[in-house]
């Protein structure tokens, strides 16, 4: 067919068919590796077949490139994350690995003394700066600008990270400034924005500052942090109460860093103190916090650590006074004011906003600009929820990516676009819960399902404070509804 | 897609081998274009189409060069003559095939790059400046700079007479699309593979050295590329680190990139030989080399033997004299540092790769370097090719300087250092960088070798190595080869 042979080919070719093996070794070789290959997605077909069949049921409904890679994506996350072998698998290799060679994975570094450390977070400590990649200074002063010419004060607390406070547990000779940390606060102050100092209040709570196998604060630093609002929120005149007084509950928790390690038991669950006020105050709040999950450990269950007190509760019984509180998982950035600018009527009356984030979120999160349109109220034009829970039937116009089960948190709503005979409206439901993936993580455009509608306003609390996700379509102030999955 | 994926070795895989081998004798081009091209699209559909067009492209140009001529005795299409001259409609068609290949490349690749540095120099020089909206934010399809050359080969080939077109238009997207080394290489010329795509052999002998090398090539990525990938990604992801951080993590980048695509490319040619396909070595243990020249006779094969055949030789090679050859090594290893990607550091590491290839040459063979003990020479060359590899990882040429600063021990000493320290030096790591090192300087084989004998206990080490390569997979998150990005 063609010319001679090249000289490499015809060395690859003698090579080839040089090869020395015993026909048996041949046979019993390609058996191994066609049986290994073949038997790992047959025990996933066995098993969760249905889990395929609805990661391939993307490509059927398909209907762009973008469609495609959605489906696509979609695809690989079934076959590494949904994969029972994989899954079974996972703990015990993970565990030799980290138990043996101290190895971790690429979200959790296993530091001395049992200390655990969120990986990104090492990353963005030692890193290029969180000014030069994510600079989150626009949405700032946009968030800012919008509560101003409401009348309404706004008070940034920035929460450091775990390791550049412990620094010295992975060999630091001092504590490790969080690179661009100061001079965010510096330009925060100079726009006028008041800025709890809470580096210096953390590093003032009792050691150890933080618990040891998670992300988050011990609850005496939680109790600094609060305290530290408080005076802050004195000094702008904010009418405050008589102090209501707490008592300290034994909690116990396994951190969350353990669960994403994924090894089950690779250490003991910790136990801390935790203050629980005696009651929750009265009347109307006129501060309105804005949390992630450090704002909502303590307080929401999922989170390992129980409920009844957390940051908000906290803050009431130091401040004497209600405080009104929109905390959602991992929403440091951008979710929290999303959900905000979705219920501006939770501004009524306030004076100030208190805004709790990680400076997780300052390096990693997604800095969005979010208009709250308070003096322009966004006229809905998607359906309102009904106003009491009724059994209807949705169709799918917008979905968002599909929850990871490698995410931070293990529960994750996720927001759809949906219409109801005919009329569109935009809607919450289950993404995932404890790592597994619900249906509604798994609706694809176009899909019909029975469901049970409400108002967002009426789902559990544990939905409303989970991180969330949805489609970039999504309208700010559009009315939410709330999805239960019947099917 | 990726091999060392859930989604390559549990679905694609088996279904691929599945249809391929259920296909009858003619069918299997047509089925092995097919897979390719969902291979190719995984990545992202839309670009298959560019692949496509590609391949059209050369697959007509190639036709076209024998047009009008007799056809072969046995019946397909003929060669041209290679001492023959060549028609104006046959030099046409090879400008119009390497113009269309290297324009797709220099649109995806160099756009965004040629425009930025325009501007950079209208703002020194005072040239008139650029729309400022032509930012086109070009996406690299994934393989371009492989099936580009590959494809464009195919047309010098035929137009050389070193090879006659091919006659079914499902051989030659088979050859251009094979998924095995589609993305990441190693650059399969035409002339390498011609006759094997018309006629191909699948013995279990062939099939046994082909799982050797796949698992094999895997377990170097998963149990060895990654783990000092986390070292070299820790450090010069960091703008300041220690200077023996600096150090452990260039170490780690020579393994890692080594390991990395060495792998790969075990892992492409053991697949290529499962499909029947015998392709060359593009590895030769090239850290045991003892010049920059020899290092290039045994990193990436088949790009300086491409690079040679397809530029060198036809620029004049060494046959126009001192000065010229010269000229002509700078220019070939410019143009392969640029190969790698749109930016200055790959264009200086090039530089420097080509100014000590010409070092070398002017030196020759009776310089005081030659009579030293062959150790100090590998041992001098390793570490002149880790020098080069700073620019090569560095993401900015500023960070490459800076971290050959603090390799000189003039970095800044800070806290926050003791956190990368921390990061790499876990048991896992140090024990990653250790085999490597044996592997590297003290195993007695290459794959290539290993791969030729397989007695009982090397049929173990295999399969051992295929087991812990799946089990470690589970462990690890998604983790391209490093050549996904050329």
């Amino acid at each position: 067919m063609t010319a001679p042979l090249s000289h490499r080919e015809e060395e690859a070719i003698a090579a080839a068919d040089s090869t020395e093996v015993s026909r048996t070794g041949a046979i019993a070789l390609t058996a191994f590796a066609v049986g290994l290959l073949c038997v790992v997605p047959l025990i996933h077909l066995v098993l969760d077949g249905a889990s395929v069949a609805e990661a391939l049921r993307g490509f059927a409904s398909a209907r762009s490139n973008a469609d495609l890679k959605e489906a696509i994506a979609g695809f690989d996350d079934a076959m590494e994350d949904g994969s029972p072998v994989g899954a079974a698998l996972r703990p015990y290799v993970q565990g030799a690995l980290t138990r043996g060679l101290g190895a971790g994975n690429s979200q959790v570094f296993v530091g001395p003394d049992g200390w655990m450390f969120f990986r990104p977070t090492l990353k963005a400590l030692t890193g290029p700066g969180f000014l030069a990649t994510k600079d989150p200074r626009p949405a700032v002063r946009h968030f800012y600008d919008d509560l101003r010419r409401a009348g309404i004060e706004l008070v940034v607390v920035p929460i450091p990270l775990k390791a550049s406070v412990h620094g010295d547990v992975l060999g630091a000779p001092s504590p490790v400034q969080d690179r661009d940390l100061p001079a965010f606060v510096q330009w925060m102050r100079r726009q006028g924005i008041r800025v709890v100092d809470t580096p210096a209040l953390v590093r003032q709570a009792p050691a150890p500052q933080y618990l040891q196998t998670d992300t988050h604060w011990r609850p005496a630093t939680m109790d600094a942090v609060a305290r530290g609002i408080v005076h802050e929120l004195q000094a702008l005149g904010v009418p405050t109460g008589e102090p209501i007084e707490t008592h300290l509950e034994p909690r116990s928790g396994t951190g969350d860093l353990v669960g994403l390690l994924g090894v089950p038991g690779f250490a003991p669950p910790e136990t801390v103190e935790v203050p629980v006020p005696a009651r929750r105050p009265t009347g109307d709040a006129q501060v309105l916090l804005l949390g992630d999950s450090y704002a909502n450990l303590y307080a929401d269950p999922s989170l390992g650590f129980g409920e009844g007190s957390g940051l908000q509760a906290v803050l009431e019984a130091r401040l004497g006074m209600p405080v009104d509180a929109i905390l959602q998982n991992a929403g440091g950035a951008s979710g929290t004011r999303k959900a905000l600018a979705d219920e501006p009527d939770r501004l009524d009356g306030t004076l100030v906003v208190v805004w709790e984030l990680t400076a997780r979120e300052l390096n990693l999160g997604d800095w969005e600009v979010v208009p709250l349109a308070l003096d322009a109220p966004v006229t809905a034009t998607t359906l309102a929820p009904p106003e009491s829970p009724r059994e209807l039937e949705v169709r799918v116009t917008a979905v968002g990516p599909t929850p990871s089960v490698q995410a931070a948190y293990a529960d994750q709503v996720v927001t759809i676009g949906i219409t109801v005979d005919g009329e569109p409206a935009w809607a919450n439901l289950w993404g995932m819960q404890e790592r597994v993936v619900m249906r509604g993580g798994r609706l694809r455009v176009g899909d019909t399902v029975r469901v049970r509608a409400s108002s967002w306003r009426d789902a559990p609390p544990e939905a409303r404070t989970a991180s969330r996700s949805g489609p970039d379509s999504q309208p700010r102030g559009a009315p939410l509804w709330w999805l239960e999955v019947l099917e | 897609m990726v091999f060392s994926s859930p989604t390559f070795l549990f679905a694609f895989l088996p279904v691929a081998l599945a249809l391929y081998l259920v296909a009858g004798r003619r069918l299997r081009s047509l089925v092995l274009t097919l897979v390719s091209y969902l291979f190719y699209g995984w990545a992202n559909p839309a670009f298959v189409l560019l692949m496509l067009f590609s391949t059209a492209v050369d697959y007509a140009l190639g036709r076209a060069m024998v047009w009008g001529l007799p056809r072969h005795a046995d019946g397909g299409l003929p060669a041209l003559d290679p001492e023959g001259p060549r028609t104006a409609g046959q030099r046409r068609a090879l400008w119009a095939s390497v113009a269309t290949n290297l324009g797709l490349l220099a649109f995806f690749k160099y756009f965004d790059f040629g425009v930025e540095n325009y501007r950079a120099l209208a703002d020194m020089t005072g040239l008139p400046g650029l729309d400022p909206s032509l930012v086109l934010h070009v996406t690299l399809p994934l393989g371009i700079s492989f099936y580009t050359f590959q494809s464009m080969s195919y047309s010098i080939d035929v137009y050389r007479g070193h090879a006659r077109p091919i006659e079914r238009f499902v051989d030659f997207a088979a050859y251009v699309s094979m998924f095995p080394q589609l993305v990441a290489g190693p650059i399969i010329r035409f002339s390498e593979v011609a006759r094997q795509l018309g006629d191909r052999t699948h013995t279990l002998a062939k099939t046994a050295r082909g799982i050797a090398f796949f698992s094999l090539g895997m377990a170097k990525k998963v149990a060895i590329a990654n783990p000092c990938a986390e070292i070299a990604d820790a450090v010069f992801d960091a703008p300041t680190t220690s200077m023996l951080d600096a150090w452990w993590g260039t170490l780690a980048y020579a393994f890692q990139i080594y390991f990395d695509f060495s792998g790969y490319s075990d892992m492409a040619i053991g697949l290529g030989l499962v499909l029947g396909f015998a392709f060359p070595r593009n590895f030769d243990a090239p850290y045991h080399s003892a010049s920059i020249t020899e290092f290039w006779r045994r990193w990436h094969i088949s790009l300086s033997s491409w690079l040679r055949d397809y530029l060198y030789i036809p620029l004049g090679g060494n046959r126009k004299g001192e000065r010229r050859t010269y000229v002509n090594l700078a220019a070939v290893m410019l143009f392969g540092g640029l190969w790698h990607g749109a930016s200055w550091n790959f264009v200086i590491w090039g530089a420097i790769h080509g100014g000590m290839l010409g070092v070398e040459r002017a030196r020759g063979k009776a310089s005081a370097y030659a009579r030293l003990p062959h150790a100090i020479q590998v041992a001098t060359t390793f570490a002149l090719v880790c020098f080069a590899w700073v620019f090569f990882r560095a993401p900015t040429l500023t960070a490459a300087v800076e971290h050959l600063q603090t390799m000189a021990g003039m970095g800044p000493g800070l806290s926050r250092n003791a956190l990368v320290t921390a990061q790499i030096w876990q048991p896992w790591h140090v024990g990653a960088m250790a085999v490597a090192a044996a592997i590297t300087w003290g195993s007695p084989w290459q794959t290539w070798d290993f791969a030729a004998r397989l007695p009982a206990p090397r049929l173990v080490a295999v399969s051992a190595a295929l087991v812990l390569s799946v089990l470690l997979l589970f462990t690890q998150s998604y983790n391209p080869f490093i050549y996904f990005l050329f």
